[in-house]
Formats: C-alpha cells, structure tokens, sequence
C-alpha cells in the first residue's frame, strides 16, 4: 500500500475517530437504490449506492465497468424522470466508522480508476500523433502534422507568421502590458524557448514516459508527463504567443450573438463587463509568465474571452464565445420537428437560466470563472437549440460542463519527426505499450454478466471496505452479500436480497415521472378516467413519446391483470412496425425496422407476466425540491 | 404439437430474452448523447445551495486527493498541473491557477498529506511560482482544518 493511500487512510480514520468521540458510534445510513428496468440501456434494471449529495453507480463503457460518481439529484432527475424509472431506496443503518469507511472506500477506486483510465487515453494519444506523422511523411496528408491545439480555433484562419492586415486593439494593448511587466523581449524568449523545447519532444523517444502497468484495482499511476500531451500542450503555447504577438482577432464564427431584446446589456452589466474585462486582463499578464507547461491553453481561453467581452461592449449586446464541440454528436432535425412543444418548453426553461445565470454573475465580486463560465454555457446552450429549429438544422449535443476549447492547427511548420522507418518503429513500441494497459485494465475491469456486473461490484467494493470480511460485514450492515456467487448479479434480486439480509431501517419509493404525474392528476379528477386515459400511448396526457422509445400502445407496469392481453397488442403494434420499416428501409436505413423489433422484444416479457417498457421522456424540467421529500 | 410449442418453445424463448435484456444492463444513455443534453444539467444553475455545495464537495475531495498522492509519491510537477487542470476543466474552470478553490483544496490537501508548513510553501511556491492571489489562497486550503 503506498504512502499516499496510508495518508488518506488515516486522515479518513481520524475523522472517523472524531465522530466516534463525538458521538459514540452514532447511526449513519445510506441507502441501496435499485433502479427499475426500462427499455434502452440498463433494460433488466440497475443499481445504485447513494451516500448523501453524492451517488455511485457503474457502468458499462466500451466494454469495461468504470464507476461513475454523480449529484444525487442528477442522478434521480436522470433516471426518475428522464428515463421515467421507479427507484426503490432501502436505507441501511451503520456506525458513524463503518459509513465513512464504505464511502471512502468508493471514493478511492473511483479517483483511481480514472487515473488508471487517463494512463490509457494518453496512450492513445501517443498513437494518434504518431500516426498523424505518419500520414504527414508518406505523402497521403501532408496538412495532418499538426495536432488539434485547444482554443487556437477561436483564431480560424491565423498563419503563423503570416501577419495579418487587422489585428485586435485589445490584445495589441495586453501585449505592451505585458512587455512592460517583463519586458520588452519576454514574449520573444519563451517563445524561442517553447520551439526548442517542441524540439526535444519531437525528437524524444515516444515510448519512454514511465507508465506502471495497473495489476490491481488500487494501484496508484505515478505522476508522469505523457509526450503526446506535452508535445501539445508546449505547441499550444507556441501559438498562444503568436497569436498575442500578431493580436489576431476574433474569427467571426467564434462567436454566438442571441437575438432577442432580453439580450440588450443593462447598465450594471455593463459597468460588471468592464470590471470584468480589466480582472481578466491582469490575470492574463500573469498567466504569461506561468510556470505550467500548459499555459498556453488557458491563455488562448482567456484571449477570445477577452475579445468575446469587447465585442459584448461594442454591440451593447451579449455575445458569448461559442463553447459547443463542433465535432459533438448531433441530433437530426427529423426527430426534432415532430417535437416543437417540448422544445418551446426547453427553450424557456434555458431562458430562465440565462437569467439566473445572469443574475448571480453581476452579483459575483470573486472573479469566479465558474459564474461566467454558466452564463456562458448557458446562452450557448439556449441559442443552438433555437437556431437549429430557426434554422431546420442538426442539434449539437454535449453532455457535462465546457470550457472554450475550439480547436485549430498551427499551419506553420513545427519540429516534428519526418523518418517514415522512424515514426513507425515509434508507432509499434507505442501500440505495444497502449495494448499491455488495455489488457491489465480488461483484466481488471472487463464486464461480465454474472460475476462483473454493475451490481456485483457494488457489493465487492462495499464489502472491500470493510476489509472483505464475511464477519465484519454481518457487524457493520447485519449480513453480507457477496454479488458474484448468488443471483444476486440480477438488478431485482440484489435488491430482495438487501433487504433481507441488510439492516435496513427505512425502505421509500421514488416514483418515476409517470407515476408522479399519473398521481397528480388523480387528484384533481376521478381515478377510474385517468385509469382509461392513462393506459395507452394515444390517450395519455402523462406521456410523450421519447425519441428512443419504440412505438407500443398499452402501459403495462401498473396493470398486471391484463398485462398478457396488452402484451400481445404490443407485440402485434411492433411487428406491424417492423414491417413498415421493412417497407421505409430503403428510405430510413432501417429506423423503423430497429425500433418495431425492439418493441417486439420487450413485448415478449409481458406474455408471461413480466414488464421491462415503461417509456422514458426526452426531457424533463427541474423539480423543486428533492424527489425523496 | 400446438401445446408442446406453448408450454415449452415459448417460455425459452422469453427466459433467453429476459437473459438478454438482463444482460443489457450497466450501461445508460449517459455514454449517448439525448435531446435533454441540449440544455444544462437543471441542477447546475439551482438556486437551492446544497447542488452547488455538493459538486464543490466532490471538486474539492477529487483536488486534494490528487495533491495527497502527488505530495507523498512525487513525480512530475507538470504531470501534476496537467491533472488538476482536467479536474478543473470538467468543473468549468479554464485557469485554475487564479481560481480560490482550486488553489486552496491543493492547499487542504497539503494538510492532509500531513506536510509542515515549510514544505508546503516551498511546495506552493513551486506550484505557482510568483503567483500572489494563488498562494494566498492555497494558504487559506492549508490553514482550514480538515
């Protein structure tokens, strides 16, 4: 065990100490959620161990079972409502120790199971580049050499060294500060030391970077700089100085400009702008003189905010960096069309943002990049969902939280290696190294359908933290469960089994949308109607159809009495689609056809009793206050 | 014939489909991108303070945990920054030399490594060189009690 896992040991016991000192072993819980099935991922269910604001769950990610760590109001907005699954809470009661040490103990295979999966993505990367060299030196694509640089595409179209006939008052301005602040040859120097040190790494060996093959899940990688990375990183610096020192402005695509009278500057936004604009300068004028190697990254994201700020100025209007991938996955207009209604809805949910976002930025006196960066985000996201309806266009979609990072290639020669005999022998050493962590790490993590699951590493992660003793375990929880060796790797199983042997002090159901809706309007009108209403896709106001949903007719999770009966409607509406997809698949490649036999699939269940569909929604809005109030 | 295909073809064919669909589970539209993808997370703008409070907390934890393993096993400093900096990225943050509670959870977690003082104001100072706002507030992290 390595010092640093002795040192988060410890400090996890000494907190868990104080706690017992505090209060003798006083009872702390959390819960076991098991997570009804649906059709689409997760279809036989799936699991969940919730420790407060924070829950864990694993997942099945390109064959491996990485353990995912959200919010727990993500988590139930996600599945709950979004995907409209009943979630079923039992809480378990434990010592004070005994939960820290659980938690603890998720919190450590999730930390280092990310940086194991980091040491591989590197690798991957190490690959990338050389094969980009690759294609560079053979002729086949000589525009390739250059990697993606990270923010250099809010600068489209600069040549290095090309000079340029307009340049940016702004950043010419930010250039003399600078000099000032370092002199007049700074900006020169670190770039003739950035080339050189571009050098070294284009003519180092690719593969000599330590990396430590992970043989067990809590194997800790060392702190090594990858080449790939570093070769980028030290050439996006390279273009952020030349970027400064040419003071290239905007690309006018950089930028997205909302319309809409709401979007006119008020005054205290105004005067929030300019403060903002001299706080960013002076973080900019110490930025240059960073120590990171990455630098350079964070400086081009701070040079297009900065003309971004200008602009907003200038037009008295907001205009925001535009933050979106362009590489993202996009969502076809045809799925779109038929659902304008909910997009409207959407739309003024992330309007209602914006202005929150608004709101609480002006109100911010910290300089807290995250305040903006929501605002930011937030008017980006508003103004391409209604661009693509304005504009019958595809949707970029982006999970998670961005940072500006366009991507553009510095078009000017940088070192690099040219050998074609050379690169590939890089490429082989390079490959053999990435393909050694893929096994260890398939070795460790690959999924399997009973004793690897989602739900069985729970167990063995929760029982890990209590030392992987069967005794400890019945102490601390009042029984053990070991997920691989029972049916207990079955999603609804698990969770019988929980709370049979657990000690589970309260058990809550969370209820799906659906449900939530279905109960809502039972109290406004009478039970039997919204019964009728409610028990088949043509009628039902608490649904509509989500995007990925196959087509079905009848609701078969509440009627168990005529779930056979609706079941073989179901099953007949999904062949009658499959074969209308036969007739559309010239048309459709097959859209119709996939959809009507996955409806018919999980039909199937329903014949005998069984219920996996329960339709899911394509979005939601936020609810007040926690789903288990 | 009839009865032999009712009461025996068709319940193996529905346990291999409920073997199929239960074998299906683990993974979830997170790894897909949606239509509820378009607008931001309902959460991250709430108004209420325990979403916020609960993504710093795990920001926070994941900063200082990071800087326990680096402080104890060493290794590249610049390997060390380029970590941070996907935290911080994945949390909204561009620059993360200049953001307080970046700067002050390496500072947490320099307590925790259990480093004196000297060491991590030789450690900070490596950090950030001549950063002023950074080390002042990775001294604020290093003097809050975990």
């Amino acid at each position: 065990m390595g010092r640093a896992t002795l040192a988060r040991s410890a400090a996890a016991l000494a907190a868990a100490a104080l706690v017992a000192l505090c209060g003798a072993a006083r009872a702390a819980t959390f819960d076991y959620l098991y997570i009804e099935a649906n059709e689409g991922s997760s279809s036989g269910g799936h699991a969940a161990i919730r420790f407060a604001e924070r829950t864990f769950h694993f997942q099945n990610r390109d064959g491996l079972l990485v353990l995912d760590r959200e919010s727990t109001r993500d988590f139930l907005h996600d599945y709950a409502l979004v995907n409209n699954r009943t979630i079923r809470a039992s809480r378990i009661e434990v010592s004070a120790e005994d939960w820290l040490r659980i938690r603890t103990q998720f919190d450590r295979r999730h930390y280092l199971q990310r940086r194991q999966l980091d040491v591989l993505e590197s690798l991957r990367e190490d690959r990338a580049l050389l094969e980009r060299w690759r294609r560079a030196a053979d002729g086949s694509d000589p525009g390739e050499a250059s990697p993606d640089l990270p923010g250099l595409g809010y600068f489209a179209g600069f040549r290095v060294g090309s000079g340029t006939s307009s340049s940016s008052p702004r950043l010419r301005a930010l250039r003399e500060r600078i000099e000032e602040r370092s002199g007049t040859t700074f900006l020169s120097e670190r770039r003739s030391r950035a080339r050189a040190r571009l050098s070294a790494i284009a003519s180092a060996d690719p593969a000599a970077w330590k990396i430590r093959t992970p043989r067990h899940r809590y194997d800790d990688p060392p702190f090594e700089e990858s080449w790939a990375r570093s070769y980028r990183d030290v050439a996006t610096s390279l273009a952020a100085i030349d970027v400064l020192q040419a003071a290239v402005p905007l690309a006018a695509s950089a930028i997205v400009a909302p319309a809409g009278a709401e979007y006119w500057l008020e005054p205290r936004e105004t005067q929030r702008l300019q403060r903002a604009v001299r706080e960013l300068e002076e973080q900019l004028v110490r930025l240059a003189r960073s120590q990171r190697v990455d630098w350079g990254r964070p400086f081009l994201a701070g040079l297009a905010r900065l003309l971004a700020f200008d602009e907003s100025l200038a037009r008295r209007r907001w205009v925001f960096l535009d933050v979106l991938p362009e590489d993202t996955r996009r969502l076809d207009y045809r799925v779109i069309a038929p659902r304008l209604d909910l997009v409207a809805e959407m739309l003024r949910a992330g309007s209602d943002q914006v202005e929150a976002a608004r709101l609480a930025w002006v109100a911010d006196n910290r300089a807290d990049e995250r305040a903006w960066g929501r605002l930011e985000e937030a008017a980006n996201r508003v103004h391409e969902l209604s661009q693509a309806v304005r504009e019958r266009r595809e949707l970029r979609l982006a999970r998670g939280t961005r940072v500006p990072s366009r991507r553009g290639r510095l078009t000017g020669s940088l070192p690099r290696a040219t050998d074609a005999r050379e690169i590939e022998a890089s490429l082989q050493r390079v490959a053999a190294r990435e393909h050694q962590v893929r096994a260890s790490l398939e070795e460790l993590y690959r999924y399997h359908l009973i004793t690897r699951n989602c739900v069985s590493e729970l167990f063995h992660t929760l029982n890990e933290g209590l030392g992987q003793s069967v005794a400890r375990s019945q102490a601390a929880l009042g029984g053990h469960i070991d997920g691989a060796s029972s049916l207990a790797f079955v999603p609804f199983v698990a969770a019988a089994t929980v709370d049979a042997r657990y000690r589970v002090v309260e058990k809550r159901v969370l209820p799906s949308y659906r449900e939530i809706r279905l109960a809502q309007m039972r109290d406004r009108e009478s039970a039997w109607w919204v019964a009728i209403r409610e028990s088949n896709t043509l009628t039902a106001r608490s649904y509509r159809r989500g995007h990925q949903d196959s087509f079905f007719l009848f609701f078969t999770d509440d009627a168990f009495a005529l779930r056979p009966l609706f079941g073989v409607l179901n099953l007949t509406v999904a062949l009658g689609e499959s074969l209308w997809g036969l007739v559309r698949l010239p048309v459709d490649g097959g859209d119709t056809l996939v959809s009507g036999l996955e409806g018919a699939l999980v039909s199937l269940p329903e014949l005998a009793f069984g219920n996996i569909r329960k339709g899911s929604n394509d979005w939601v809005a936020a609810r007040r206050g926690s789903l288990d109030d | 014939m009839k009865r032999h295909f009712v009461f025996v073809v068709v319940p193996i064919v529905l346990v291999v489909v409920l073997t199929m669909l239960i074998g299906s589970g683990c993974s979830f539209s997170n790894s897909s991108e949606t239509l509820s993808d378009s607008i931001s997370s309902p959460f991250e703008l709430s108004s209420d303070s325990s979403d916020s409070d609960a993504g710093a907390s795990a920001y926070r934890q994941d900063v200082s945990d990071y800087t326990v393993a680096f402080a104890l096993e060493g290794g590249n400093l610049d390997a060390f920054r380029s970590d941070v900096r996907l935290l911080a990225e994945r949390n909204g943050i561009s620059n993360w030399e200049e953001d307080a509670f970046t700067c002050a959870s390496i500072g947490l977690g320099l307590r925790l490594a259990q480093l004196d003082s000297a060491a991590a104001r030789s450690f900070g100072q490596e950090l950030l060189g001549a950063n002023e706002p950074g080390l002042r507030f990775l001294r604020s992290g290093y003097a809050t009690t975990p």
